[in-house]
């Protein structure tokens, strides 16, 4: 019990640091490592809650996703000028301690208390499904749309040279 | 007495007001967006909080379609980014508010 709730103070102040870290940080790169660490962070309380799918979740779309884009998108630009700093060194200190954080949460089961329920569970997560199919090719549909239209547009201003 | 959710719901306010005032204090575009990116990451957190206090499971839809929003705010980040990058125009919100004058 006393475990949780000092993962979840510690999680929710790197998660508060990061963000506040995002608007200091003068480098693009920094920053955009900054949401990364709040992402991943976050992820961090979702298992808190005890829900450990939408922590996979989180780190599949924003982390492996979002983040991924605003790297490659944004940030790559200013990869020429980056260099191995301190900063850069404390943001992998943070990934440790995130690894060390959430490995005995894993492994032991920790609950926030004992009459805490996985509501994301399997067969929650179909039964919902099933009801709403339209919303999801509407998602689908947006983020085609808008990749595809991200591609026209970058390629227009190619042309435009 | 003040129970775990009550400090997840503090958290959350925190993060979001971190976010809307990253938009409504900074100037730079860049961060503006990924400020918003802040606040969707909390009111994902707020919405998992209370649906779990709750014990329902029916907010699957509401968390995909706020993480497909985060998503495509990021493609059109990078589009804007690059244009303004090319054309060597100023991330100066309000600099870019005068529409007419390339």
């Amino acid at each position: 019990m006393d475990y949780v709730i000092v993962i979840f103070f510690i999680a929710s102040f790197l998660a508060l640091l990061s963000s506040v870290l995002v608007f200091f940080l003068k480098d693009m790169l920094y920053a955009v490592l900054a949401l990364t660490m709040l992402f991943i962070f976050n992820s961090l309380l979702f298992l808190v809650l005890q829900q450990p799918l939408l922590a996979v979740i989180q780190i599949f779309i924003m982390v492996g996703g979002v983040s991924t884009f605003l790297f490659v998108g944004v940030a790559s630009a200013e990869l020429m000028q980056f260099r191995f700093t301190k900063l850069a060194g404390l943001l992998l200190l943070w990934v440790v301690v995130f690894a060390a954080i959430a490995y005995p949460m894993y492994s032991k089961g920790v609950r926030i208390s004992s009459t805490s329920i996985n509501t994301f569970g399997t067969q929650e997560i179909a039964a919902s499904l099933g009801q709403y199919y339209a919303l999801y090719y509407v998602m689908m549909l947006l983020l085609f749309t808008v990749s595809i239209g991200a591609i026209v547009a970058l390629k227009r201003m190619g042309d435009g040279r | 007495m003040i129970t775990m959710m009550t400090y997840f719901v503090y958290v959350c306010f925190a993060l979001f007001a971190l976010g809307i005032s990253g938009v409504a204090a900074s100037r730079n575009f860049i961060v503006m967006m990924l400020s918003i990116e802040i606040a969707i990451v909390a009111a994902t957190l707020l919405a998992t909080v209370i649906f779990t206090a709750g014990g329902q499971a029916g907010i699957m839809q509401l968390l995909f379609a706020l993480f497909t929003i985060a998503a495509a705010e990021v493609m059109t980040l990078i589009v804007f980014y690059r244009y303004l990058s090319r054309y060597e125009l100023s991330m100066d919100v309000a600099k870019l508010s005068r529409l007419k004058d390339k």
